[in-house]
């Protein structure tokens, strides 16, 4: 119970900082600010898809 | 290690790639590129996410785990995704940080849903009482 508790503690404590991220970092954002982000979202979503089929390889070696 | 984490991981991008319809049906516009990513997302969501669960599923039952509610904490962390996403709307797609914030989210989204389908987390050990020293 009380890791499941942290657990969304913890969860609560990272998405605070994500939600207001961009009001913070980009106050007045222009059409053509920061480019080179627009690359990176979309590479670290590809990053997750592949670690999310590794995740089938660790159950298979490890389950 | 079950397959309740994978399992779950698979609802979840199952979740996403309906989100992110929603969101193109809602704001997106296929007149502008900056919207293609909106488009690729789901594209590429919906065949890892099948494969996640079909490969899950047809493991031994001894190594399933609890699918279904794998599949819960998936589909709620797909839900957070869609409503992040609906309230962000087409300005977080068309100016900085150009949704990076979105693909973060779907980064620890889907790291949770995994983090509690491992046995200690949300798994086994965490739903077993302790037992009093005899």
């Amino acid at each position: 119970m009380i890791v499941r508790l942290a657990s969304f503690l913890g969860l609560a404590i990272v998405l605070v900082p994500l939600w207001v991220m961009p009001g913070v970092l980009f106050p007045h954002p222009g059409v053509n600010d920061a480019l080179e982000l627009s690359a990176l979202g979309p590479l670290l979503y590809l990053l997750t898809l592949g670690a999310s089929l590794l995740s089938l390889l660790g159950v298979g070696l490890l389950g | 290690m079950k397959a309740e984490g994978p399992v779950g991981l698979g609802a979840f991008l199952l979740g996403l790639a309906a989100a992110f319809v929603l969101a193109i049906i809602t704001f997106g516009n296929f007149s502008n590129d900056r919207f293609a990513a909106l488009l690729v997302t789901p594209v590429l969501a919906v065949p890892v996410g099948g494969a996640l669960v079909a490969a899950s599923l047809v493991m031994r039952s001894s190594s399933r785990g609890r699918p279904l509610m794998g599949v819960v904490r998936g589909v709620v962390a797909a839900g957070l995704v869609a409503v992040w996403l609906m309230a962000r709307g087409a300005a977080d797609w068309l100016q900085a940080p150009y949704a990076f914030d979105v693909y973060l989210l779907i980064a620890v989204a889907g790291a949770t849903v995994l983090v509690l389908g491992v046995d200690g987390w949300g798994g086994r050990w965490a739903s077993t009482p302790m037992r009093p020293p005899s």
